[in-house]
């Protein structure tokens, strides 16, 4: 059932093409829903985790997208637009989940990483060992190649990019990941990160090799070429 | 679509007289059903205009006059308000017509209002969210180089 209801809210979420209008109300419907669901079933930590995690990317909506129709990346959002109601709701939702005293399933933690960006007044205080630990235990509820990829970036945000570095390093043989370019596209940040300028324009460029996707290789190609030029 | 009910005051909510036993129940169920139907964002009660302050811009430029409370016109202030999330006008006018005379005494006054829309834009990727949070984070990690 929360799941139906989170697959709804995302494809609202993501809407790609055609009758825009009706998609984010596809998102209005699954939140309210949710919030159905969390006053008929109070006692389910879930419920109020999933709905804290919708609650909380909709106060992002209206920074997601540029001027121009372009995703907007979080760290480059204007926080001062975020829907503050939103955000406390979220938070308050998150709250009753952490009441109950049982563990945190997959939507509190994703929700409770979702309130860390929140919380953060700028960027410069993401706190990011928070984050780092949070995906530790969302990779131990809900285990995903992705979500371990995810730990990496935070912990290099967190800890220093050698670190970060050596986790992605362990991914490298995933099979689940043999054919996902943000491997040594996170990878190649890493080593530049680090200074090490020739491997990261490899990763770069091997990055650009596995993606098919036109305006996400030009940016590989354009973060091997800047790697090859600070050699 | 998000709605206002605006909860007009009276004399007696400007004298700090709260609405009897019965009828502050009958208020409380009805809020009851409306989170219970997941509409109800948002709700609070406002104390009396005593504790107001009121700014009034009289000239184009320079400083606003102010007054403190109490104001004389009770009717025209405002006693509560309700915040909805409601999917049609149809579904908040039912909502704002079932609502409880907040007082009794026939002396009681709601409005509902509709709040401008907040665009919401499309995006332009489908992701699925874990996804989505890398992308973010890979663009952490970068800002994180200057």
């Amino acid at each position: 059932m929360l799941e139906v209801v989170y697959l709804m809210y995302n494809e609202g979420y993501s809407a790609t093409s055609g009758g825009n209008w009706i998609r984010p109300t596809l998102c209005q419907e699954a939140l309210r829903l949710g919030r159905m669901l969390a006053e008929a079933v109070q006692g389910e930590p879930e419920v109020h985790g999933l709905v804290a995690l919708m609650e909380i990317q909709s106060s992002r909506f209206k920074t997601r997208i540029g001027p121009s129709g372009e995703p907007v990346l979080l760290m480059d959002q204007n926080r001062a637009l975020w829907d503050r109601l939103l955000i406390r709701r979220g938070l308050a939702a998150l709250e009753r989940a952490r009441s109950l005293g049982r563990p945190l399933g997959p939507y509190a933690l994703q929700a409770a990483i979702a309130a860390c960006h929140a919380q953060a007044k700028a960027p410069g205080d993401t706190d990011w060992a928070r984050i780092a630990a949070l995906y530790e235990a969302l990779s131990r509820v809900a285990p995903s190649p992705v979500v371990e990829l995810n730990r990496a970036v935070a912990i290099a945000m967190a800890f220093g990019p050698a670190i970060g570095l050596r986790i992605v390093d362990e991914l490298n043989d995933e099979p689940a990941l043999r054919d996902y370019y943000l491997l040594p596209s996170v990878r190649g940040d890493l080593l530049a990160k680090l200074g090490r300028m020739e491997e990261a324009r490899a990763a770069f460029e091997r990055a650009a090799s596995m993606t098919q996707n036109v305006p996400e290789q030009e940016l590989m190609r354009r973060r091997a070429a800047e790697c090859a030029e600070r050699q | 679509m998000r709605f206002m009910i605006l909860i007009r005051a009276n004399a007696r909510f400007e004298a700090g007289i709260g609405p009897a036993g019965e009828r502050a129940a009958a208020f409380a169920a009805y809020l009851r059903e409306m989170k219970a139907a997941g509409v109800l964002i948002e709700s609070a009660s406002l104390l009396p205009s005593a504790d107001g302050l009121r700014l009034t811009y009289s000239q184009a430029e320079g400083p606003p006059a102010m007054t403190a409370g109490p104001f004389c016109d009770a009717e025209g202030q405002v006693a509560g308000y309700m915040l909805l999330e409601a999917d049609s006008e149809r579904e908040a006018y039912a909502w704002a017509a079932g609502m409880p005379d907040p007082y009794g005494f026939g002396e009681g006054g709601i409005e509902l209002r509709r709040l401008r829309d907040t665009a919401v834009p499309p995006f332009a990727a489908s992701l699925n969210p874990i996804e989505a949070d890398l992308r973010d984070q890979i663009g952490a990690l970068r800002n994180s180089h200057e």
